[in-house]
């Protein structure tokens, strides 16, 4: 049951962006990086959470990137760093919870908005650093929305319980 | 005790390697095949295209749905009283303004598709948009059933009629494509100012923006002129509108060349047709 909720979440995700996107309101931030993020902690099966990532990403790849693949590393390299430093600064409370929480924000989206367009040599257009900045800022505000959720939710007693 | 805790281990690296081949499989393989999609944004479209689509209508049509019912506001006005009784009407009405819509954009498009010698051009529906604004791709309703193949032109309407590039395929899947978008930084095209002819290379720049780059410092050209595709690059056909100069930038010049903003002649960030040509020849 928890890993349906999880992938219809997902693609309800998707759906709403879509939607919104032909509606002719184009939303300025990730949404899917800090919901995977939160979604960690529901403790769903290992196999179906990473599965559901990499779907999304490549997802986001075919409906956004001329290259397969620049979503799906960034994806897990937002969530290795995320796996290797949130968990432990979280626990040390909200000030290094929250700063760990910037960093795996921007690591993510740097890394699938620069990085790896780079390295995969796709053309970037004008202006480009203020276009990313804006998107991070937006994508941080979203990650500190969903992350208050998930303090105050069941996921909070999810996450003190197994962590 | 050596071998309970060693092999396990090696198991489980084992299937960690092969899920992670299997995961580089899906992202890189069957992209030099003629549908140049790999096998996981394949199954990715396949996942995602039914619900896109679904995104797609839904908002398109509460789009149109506000278009029209702001339209009947206005309309209420004047009629107060005759309002009141036929308001049961308008989901109805709506219904049919958004078919009639429909039809005169079709007819609009098919204007388009007789300007061209081909067997049977086809005509899809976006249903797909960059998850981030500022990315030229979109996802088309029709793919390799329908007889498109990469790198085949794809056109739309202009607000004047004529038709204009849109860009060009670069992905299929059974039922659906991916389009670069003439706006993506990726997209290049070689193109020509109709009035001077001068030569140059249209390349995206972002939303609504082209720059037609390696275009002479002494070349003729003033604002408004407008740029078509030259042919010389064997992927459009010559002729095609691109877009109109909208800025030269003179003091800008970059040695040799003179770069040139150029406002694409379709409005792309809201196309809801395009027009793919299977067999690309002006009449």
């Amino acid at each position: 049951m928890k890993n349906l909720v999880f992938f219809v979440s997902l693609l309800g995700l998707f759906w709403c962006y879509q939607f919104f996107s032909f509606l002719g309101v184009s939303i300025p931030f990730d949404p899917f990086l800090p919901v995977l993020l939160g979604f960690y902690f529901w403790r769903i099966k290992f196999n179906y959470y990473w599965l559901g990532v990499f779907i999304t990403a490549l997802l986001i790849d075919v409906f956004s990137s001329v290259v397969p693949g620049p979503t799906v590393f960034s994806y897990f390299l937002a969530l290795f760093c995320f796996l290797q430093c949130y968990r432990k600064l979280a626990l040390r409370g909200i000030g290094p919870a929250f700063f760990s929480l910037v960093i795996v924000v921007v690591i993510g989206e740097g890394a699938r908005l620069l990085l790896f367009p780079a390295l995969f040599e796709v053309p970037l257009p004008e202006k480009y650093g203020l276009i990313i900045l804006k998107y991070i800022l937006g994508t941080l505000i979203w990650g500190i929305l969903c992350w208050t959720f998930c303090q105050i939710s069941w996921v909070k007693n999810v996450f003190e319980s197994t962590h | 005790m050596f071998f309970k805790d060693f092999i396990p281990k090696i198991i489980r690296i084992v299937i960690f390697l092969i899920v992670c081949g299997a995961g580089l499989f899906l992202i890189f393989g069957g992209l030099k095949d003629f549908k140049a999609l790999s096998y996981g944004e394949r199954l990715a479209l396949k996942i995602g295209g039914p619900v896109s689509k679904s995104a797609a209508l839904s908002g398109l049509n509460l789009r149109h749905f506000f278009d029209y019912y702001l339209f009947l506001v206005g309309v209420k006005k004047e009629n107060e009283l005759l309002r009141q009784r036929i308001a049961y009407l308008e989901a109805e009405l709506a219904k049919a303004r958004e078919a009639q819509l429909e039809n005169e954009r079709l007819r609009k498009l098919s204007k388009i598709i007789d300007q061209f010698e081909t067997s049977s051009p086809v005509v899809a529906r976006v249903i797909g948009r960059p998850i981030i604004s500022w990315q030229g791709i979109i996802i088309i309703d029709q793919g390799l059933k329908a007889g498109i193949l990469p790198e085949m032109p794809v056109l739309g309407k202009t607000p004047f009629g004529p038709a204009g590039v849109v860009g060009q395929v670069i992905g299929v899947e059974e039922n659906y494509a991916k389009v670069l978008l003439l706006t993506d930084p990726s997209s290049a095209i070689d193109a020509l100012i109709q009035r001077s002819r001068e030569r140059g290379l249209l390349r995206g720049r972002g939303p609504n923006k082209c720059i037609l780059d390696y275009v002479s410092a002494e070349a003729d050209v003033r604002e408004n002129d407008m740029v078509v595709t030259s042919g010389f690059d064997a992927l459009f056909p010559k002729g095609l509108l691109l877009g109109y100069v909208s800025r030269i930038k003179a003091g800008r010049s970059q040695g040799l060349f003179k770069p040139i903003e150029i406002k694409p002649a379709v409005k792309l960030d809201n196309i809801e047709e395009v027009i793919v040509l299977r067999k690309v020849k002006l009449k």
